[in-house]
């Protein structure tokens, strides 16, 4: 059931079951029951369509419409079937197309399915330059919901404390955020409220939005009772957010040397029925298809569609793996159609100084070149091997395929952050709110505040680092977009600087905690940070909106059985340029983990058939055996100058675009051209039938 | 109701188990030995993989029924401890193989009992035993993983020492760019990184 209007709920049955000790629906919500999805101006909704607890319709198969709540979970479960639901079933549009059909009923009644739209108006009118290109070519994209299948499933509590606020614990990695997204709907005063972040089993980006926050909050608020609510991993795949698919018609003209004119995109973004940033990631598709190369003159509209389909959240790389599998799979059809190599038809292509992004400003560093001459002799070796391997092969055909990859730092426009830093009578103690997927936050705010404190005469371990607790730590923002080293460790820097200021004495010592106590200073010290950038128009798509990017080039081999379809990848080659490096153990870290769910989201992954795509194993994830052991990474690290201690972000970099690599390491080893995610074996073989039929 | 006697870290234990409970809910949930995560509940994940009578299984699909009288168990808290790490464990830590850190105790009893079966294992074999014990990781591209492994086997043979490994910040230096590792690897690696499950366990009664 995906779409349906609610006649009745009817919990009298469910309520006699043993061990029930409340059920709560819609009607005990004290708040407007109604998730606040932070909606741009520019959003046809008002951002309120996500209900806590389902109340008029259930827009998608997850939706929760009674909580159970009782001391014992079998019981809770038991109970649960009792409760009676009588629905008015409706038609189910369970894809962007399907949602988009005229005669499609609107899923949010006043709202239409398309409810947000953006584009790129860069330079002269492109249809002429289509009309008098030498060279085009043009390709319809899909790349679908990847399912983020952290290993731990959801899981929070809460629980009034004694002074009468409410107490969440989640896995949320944007607290401030979920604050203001849910208090009003749970029907707490905001001072009332705070959120705590729980260690967190990985995220990838789905805790960027609200989970189970509102169904805690309601149900401690309401029974005045601690609460705990874990998901299992059916329930982790029917509600939590998953990556929202891209249905993108991309078109590229170049002159007869290859040089990129024009380009023009359509895309529609198929976000699921609730909102919450479906906005922000439409216009991810706007800064990224096409990203990497100079091209003057673009002309491309995206929309955001309401479907039934699970609610799109935040994944790793958000938008750029849909928009550079586009862009970096029709670079690879160009250049077939030239007959030159896709290495150096990109080469030609990539940002030198003076060149602009399709949003037209210029980006930080233009490090692309260097990038690929430190590639090339890896590209060129490694397509003699396959050539070489390809002469005696049987079953299996080998190729290579480059890609590039990229991502901003940042959430578009100006961003802030704040952190704290204090001298206490045990040493400093330093807090801030970069939430933790996994990726080492606490690693993070160390080296930032480290660096400043050493001179102190303090040791890494001396220092507290108190985290993710909204009643102690101030508004970092969340850790998404890959901002947190550029925005929160600049402001955990600036605190840490603004404390040793203060605590510097006339003669170049340092007070004490016992000084400062005496002479009546303050012990604790904020700092904040704002970025550079410029929001975007949402028309033209112009501006300025990341101040780092972050860059990769990377190298894609792969083994294709021909007989079965079967892919494997047996080597990837990158070199990466996000500036310097904060932590080198982070850093190898987010490259190999980001490359290895590349992997996943090009062959295997994928939450497109809610019924059968519900476990870790049928929804695709890789086991150590699908992943390559051979991961080389190339350091280039062009310091950036508006990062934190010339470092960008990293960790979105290395799933923007490792899945078009692959592909085009397909192409080249047996000649099918996959264009819609993931590359199953079927799919492999269906290609080659037809190249045997003589059909390409 | 099963009256059982078990040596749980080589300790002596006497439990009482619902047969049709799981290995895992006993550890858990009864003796709040938290360090075994459990993730999917099918089997398909092996966070909550511990050594059974010298054997990785997964307990959370291993019924209590079948576990037989005194058998041995050891789970995360008894390969290695905060202050007296297995070589594993702090090959861990020295190559950032826990990231989020909730695959950590199982890949580290998974890998404890590889190595314990064979002290010199090729990578490749390194993979192959974690592909047969089906430990995931969503993180860490599974490199880093194997990393640690060879290293902790060549600890374990006496060609390197810890010293060797394990990351010193020279004295003046700058945390920026360097190898230091994480505060909260110790805690993942020995399995005391409490998640919310863990913390759900440790509420108080109301």
């Amino acid at each position: 059931m995906s779409h349906a209007n609610i006649i009745s709920i009817d919990t009298s049955e469910a309520e006699k079951m043993p061990g029930v000790y409340r059920i709560l629906t819609y009607r005990d919500v004290p708040g407007t029951n109604r998730i606040n999805g932070l909606a741009f101006p520019q959003n046809k909704g008002d951002g309120r369509e996500r209900p806590i607890l389902a109340d008029k319709k259930i827009f998608q198969y997850g939706d929760p419409i009674a909580m159970i709540l009782s001391t014992n979970p079998k019981l809770a479960e038991e109970a649960a079937k009792k409760v009676k639901v009588e629905i008015e079933q409706l038609p189910e549009y369970m894809s962007a197309p399907e949602a988009m059909a005229e005669d499609a009923i609107e899923i949010h009644p006043g709202t239409p399915n398309v409810y947000f739209e953006c584009g790129v108006i860069k330079g002269e009118e492109t249809g002429p330059i289509f009309k008098n290109a030498k060279y085009s070519a043009e390709d319809d994209f899909y790349v679908g919901r990847q399912p983020h299948m952290p290993l731990e499933p959801d899981v929070g509590f809460a629980y009034m404390d004694e002074e009468g606020k409410l107490i969440v614990h989640s896995k949320s990695v944007a607290l401030h955020f979920h604050h203001s997204m849910t208090a009003e709907g749970i029907g707490v005063a905001p001072e009332k409220y705070v959120i705590v972040q729980n260690n967190s089993g990985g995220t990838f980006g789905y805790k960027f939005s609200p989970t189970m926050e509102g169904l805690l909050g309601v149900a401690a608020l309401v029974t005045g009772k601690p609460v705990y609510l874990e998901f299992n991993v059916a329930q982790q795949f029917a509600y939590t957010g998953k990556r929202s698919p891209f249905f993108m018609n991309v078109k590229f003209a170049a002159d007869e040397k290859g040089k990129l004119q024009a380009m023009e995109g359509d895309f529609s973004v198929d976000h699921g029925p609730y909102c919450e940033f479906g906005d922000l990631l439409t216009v991810r598709g706007t800064q990224f298809m096409g990203a990497g190369y100079n091209i003057p003159n673009i002309r491309s509209k995206g929309r955001t569609v309401a479907t039934n389909h699970e609610w799109g959240s935040a994944f790793r790389g958000y938008g750029s793996p849909q928009s550079l599998f586009s862009s970096e799979v029709l670079i690879d059809e160009l250049a077939a159609k030239m007959g030159v190599d896709p290495f150096e038809l990109r080469y030609m292509n990539v940002y030198r100084p003076g060149d602009t992004t399709p949003n037209g400003c210029h980006p930080d560093v233009y490090c692309l070149p260097d990038a690929m001459d430190k590639l090339r002799p890896y590209y060129q070796e490694a397509k003699r091997r396959a050539k070489e391997k390809n002469e005696s092969s049987g079953e299996h055909k080998y190729g290579a395929g480059v890609s590039l990859l990229i991502y901003g730092s940042g959430l578009g426009g100006v961003d802030t952050s704040e952190a704290w830093a204090e001298i206490t009578p045990k040493g400093i103690a330093v807090g801030n709110s970069w939430e933790d997927h996994g990726q080492g936050a606490d690693m993070g705010t160390l080296t930032y505040a480290y660096d400043v404190l050493k001179v102190l005469g303090i040791k890494p371990e001396q220092i507290r680092l108190v985290m993710n607790d909204m009643e102690k730590t101030p508004n970092s923002g969340p850790a998404g977009g890959s901002r947190s080293t550029v925005t929160t460790g600049n402001a955990t820097r600036v605190a840490c600087e603004n404390l040793v200021k203060a605590l510097e004495k006339p003669d170049g010592t340092y007070r004490t905690y016992e000084d400062m106590v005496n002479e009546g200073l303050p012990t604790k010290y904020e700092g904040k940070w704002s970025t550079t950038g410029t929001d975007q128009d949402i028309v033209t798509g112009q501006g300025d909106p990341f101040p780092c990017y972050m860059y990769g080039v990377l190298l894609a081999e792969v083994k294709v059985n021909i007989n079965t379809g079967k892919t494997r990848v047996e080597k990837l080659t990158i070199v990466t340029d996000c500036g310097n490096i904060t932590n080198k153990l982070l850093f190898d870290g987010q490259i190999y983990g980001g490359l290895a769910q590349g992997v996943g989201l090009a062959l295997s992954e994928d939450y497109e058939d809610i019924h059968y795509h519900n476990t870790l194993t049928k929804a695709g994830f890789p086991q150590i055996k699908d992943i390559p052991d051979n991961i080389q990474i190339i350091y280039q690290n062009t310091p950036r100058p508006n990062g934190a201690a010339g470092a960008s972000g990293v960790g979105e970099m290395p799933l923007s675009g490792p899945h078009a690599a692959i592909v085009n390491a397909i192409y080249d080893a047996c000649g099918v051209r996959i264009t819609k995610l993931p590359a199953l074996p079927e799919k492999v073989l269906a290609g080659l039938k037809k190249i045997e039929q003589g059909a390409l | 109701m099963l009256k059982k006697t078990f040596f749980i870290n080589g300790v002596e234990t006497r439990v009482v188990a619902d047969p049709k409970s799981m290995l895992s809910d006993l550890l858990r949930n009864q003796l709040h030995l938290t360090g075994t995560k459990v993730g999917c509940s099918k089997g398909e994940c092996g966070a909550c993989s511990v050594i059974l009578n010298g054997k990785v299984v997964r307990s959370c699909i291993t019924k209590m029924k079948n576990v037989k009288e005194d058998s041995e168990i050891i789970t995360i808290e008894g390969v290695g401890t905060r202050e007296n790490l297995h070589p594993v464990q702090l090959a861990w830590m020295v190559h950032g193989a826990a990231q989020c850190g909730f695959c950590t105790p199982g890949f580290i009893v998974s890998s404890a009992a590889l190595l314990e079966e064979n002290i010199n294992p090729t990578r490749e074999e390194a993979r192959n035993w974690f592909q047969k014990h089906r430990n995931l990781c969503r993180c860490t591209g599974y490199k880093p993983i194997v990393d640690a492994v060879m290293d902790a086997a060549k600890l374990m043979r006496g060609e390197i020492k810890k010293e060797d490994l394990w990351f010193r910040l020279p004295e003046g230096s700058k945390l920026m760019g360097s190898e230091y590792i994480r505060p909260s690897a110790l805690g993942k690696v020995t399995g005391t990184w409490d998640f919310g499950a863990d913390l759900g366990l440790k509420l108080p009664e109301y």
